[in-house]
């Protein structure tokens, strides 16, 4: 049976005496203002929406190239989309300053406008090199706009344009051996847009992808500054990951949503776990020894971040509180001196972690009555257990009963936490 | 919101700024730069945000220089200057890489890598794309690509770019494959294009050399 509409259940409430006329028109109020947020919002939507089709029309039109104008111009058509953005920029700031779809839209068509303005001149005369200038000389252009009107789509394409041109200055430049020096600039310069966010609408769902893009931007970009890339650097990556997952523990008592930074966090250790379950990656490449001057200062770096992020967070987190993932990074390290001297032995060690780390989830899952939770940590057990069929010597028979275990285990668990909730809702 | 206003207006000059300066350092290269002949050999390749242009192989590039005592090996690019010079054929070429600004001869900046202490065999010039209308950029490969027929192959012709050199920093002007622009080549049909025609096994074939 489809629920009543509340404009037509209200009346009806009245009427059996169940809420007083006075809460009626109060109920009323507050979803007529909710319509209203509802109206803004799809508004926001499209104008970002039309907002970025239009920017990136406009760069596609100037990629055709159009050889038959002059090159006036052209110079001069280069200019007209930023010029139209800006004079867009300025209609919000003086017009609307408080309507976020205006903020976006215009701020939006002001950084398309630019990136195609740069692409444009490029094209005229010629410029070499890789999308690395290109790039960098972008994100320069667009980073006011963080702040002035203060855009957070334009954050997101900033931020993933900045890790894009530090992939390019670290993989793609001449000779592909630079670090992306500047790329630490840049991510700074957007740290006090995220704070303001923080501050300004911390429980919102922008600033929950804004706090995404931030950790992936971060977590990725950390990761361009070394000389080579082995195993050993996978302790630089958890140790940098343990922190991520602690971030949220930096605001304690009060409600921001950061959980992506646990997101990235976690998920970047069980990752690197599940790789460090197999044998033969210990035996074969786990030589820290090898590794420059540099990379080994850098190891160290972001693995001391994340054991003094661990440490600090004791002040206000028990171990294990909550979710398992900053203990991976302690036992990821025990594991990494265990495999200096007995390789197998680590390996046997990653993977009762993991089943730790597992069963930890799972039991918080449990306890909170988290369907989602818990289904991880069981994803988290058959994976450490379905991954040991490409490493061991298991017979067929052996692997379906395994199979078997797992699916039942899997139907038991969700069963039992339906019926336990089912008791509960009874209970009250 | 007068100060928001001032810092827009501020923002905004400076967002206009960079690109004109970009403008204005080209065009006076343009206009005032000395014109040096690069034999080059184009493909074709494109730029997600920048379109279709044909990326640019100098033979200046190739050679052997001895390495200044400055000029250290090491693992990444390393910076320099190089001193152009002219061969007979009027081609520009590399008389010698230089640590520090020279002055009183055209020079430009570049990059190299060196795996020999003393000697140097490859360079990076500071450009090396030619951006072409949507679909000009396959034509232009293709005219400076060999053609085989009948056991014989056509060898392109020579094609070399202008380039206009000025305090070190270099513009390319146009696109000549043998003497013409390849603006005008691309205007014509492809049938009119003329290759000479030599047995192939008696050549090895480079567009552009």
């Amino acid at each position: 049976m489809r629920d009543p509409k509340l404009s037509d259940a209200l009346p009806e409430l009245v009427r059996d005496g169940l809420i007083t006329a006075d809460q009626s028109d109060r109920i009323k109020a507050r979803y007529a203002f909710s319509n209203e947020q509802s109206g803004s919002r799809m508004l926001l939507v499209f104008a970002i929406l039309g907002s970025l089709l239009v920017g990136l029309g406009i760069i596609l039109i100037i990629a055709h190239n159009w050889d038959d104008l002059p090159r006036t111009a052209r110079t001069m058509i280069a200019f007209l989309p930023v010029l139209f953005g800006q004079g867009l920029v300025l209609y919000t700031l003086l017009k609307k300053p408080n309507v976020i779809a205006w903020r976006e839209g215009s701020a939006l068509l002001v950084a398309c406008g630019l990136c195609a303005c740069v692409a444009l001149i490029s094209q005229i005369y010629h410029i070499s090199g890789s999308l690395e200038g290109y790039l960098f000389t972008c994100s320069l252009l667009i980073l006011p706009l963080l702040y002035l009107p203060g855009s957070f789509t334009v954050a997101l394409g900033y931020l993933a344009m900045i890790t894009w041109y530090a992939w390019t200055a670290r993989f793609e430049g001449y000779g592909a051996y630079d670090r992306p020096w500047y790329f630490i600039g840049l991510l700074a310069a957007a740290v006090p847009f995220y704070l303001s966010e923080a501050r300004r609408n911390g429980t919102g769902v922008s600033f929950w992808w804004l706090s995404l893009c931030m950790a992936l931007t971060t977590g990725f970009g950390s990761q361009l500054f070394y000389e080579g890339w082995d195993f050993a650097h996978a302790l630089g990556v958890v140790g940098l990951a343990g922190a991520f997952t602690l971030v949220p523990w930096l605001h304690v008592g009060r409600e921001l949503r950061t959980w992506p930074w646990t997101l990235v966090g976690g998920a970047t250790i069980l990752i690197t776990f599940f790789i460090f379950s197999f044998r033969p990656v210990w035996s074969d490449e786990w030589h820290l020894g090898k590794n420059g001057i540099n990379d080994r200062i850098l190891i160290g770096a972001y693995l001391a971040i994340g054991v003094i992020g661990y440490a600090l967070s004791l002040r206000v987190r028990k171990p294990f509180e909550r979710w398992p993932y900053p203990e991976g990074l302690l036992l990821f390290a025990l594991c990494s001196v265990v495999g200096l001297y007995a390789p197998a032995l680590a390996a046997i060690l990653v993977n009762l972690a993991l089943l730790v780390l597992g069963a930890v989830t799972v039991k918080h899952g449990i306890e909170r009555n988290s369907l989602r939770r818990m289904n991880l940590g069981l994803a988290i057990l058959s994976a450490t257990i379905l991954l040991r069929f490409f490493d061991t010597d298991m017979s067929f028979v052996f692997r379906g009963l395994v199979f078997i275990a797992i699916g039942c285990g899997f139907l038991f668990m969700n069963l039992r936490m339906v019926r336990q909730r089912e008791r509960q809702r009874h209970a009250d | 919101m007068p100060i928001k206003l001032i810092l827009f207006a501020l923002v905004a000059v400076i967002q206009l700024a960079i690109p004109a300066w970009m403008i204005v350092g080209h065009e006076r290269v343009l206009n005032e730069g000395e014109v040096f002949k690069f034999r080059t050999a184009p493909v074709d390749p494109r730029d997600p945000f920048r379109g279709e242009y044909v990326y640019l192989e100098f033979d200046a590039e190739q050679g052997k220089w001895p390495l200044p005592q400055e000029m250290k090996e090491g693992s990444g690019a390393q910076h320099a200057y190089a001193l152009l010079g002219t061969d007979s054929a009027g081609f520009a070429r590399i008389d010698a890489l230089v640590p520090e600004k020279p002055s009183g001869a055209p020079y430009l900046a570049i990059q190299y890598m060196s795996w020999t202490p003393d000697t140097l065999f490859g360079i990076n010039l500071p450009f090396d794309r030619f951006y072409l209308e949507e679909g000009d950029g396959k034509k232009t490969e293709e005219l400076l690509a060999p053609q085989w027929s009948e056991g014989f192959v056509s060898q392109p012709l020579p094609a070399y770019a202008e380039v206009r050199i000025l305090d070190g920093e270099a513009v390319i002007q146009d696109l000549i494959v043998g003497d013409k622009s390849i603006y005008e080549w691309l205007k014509e049909e492809p049938k009119n294009i003329p290759q000479a025609t030599t047995p192939a096994d008696t050549i090895s074939v480079r567009a552009g050399s």
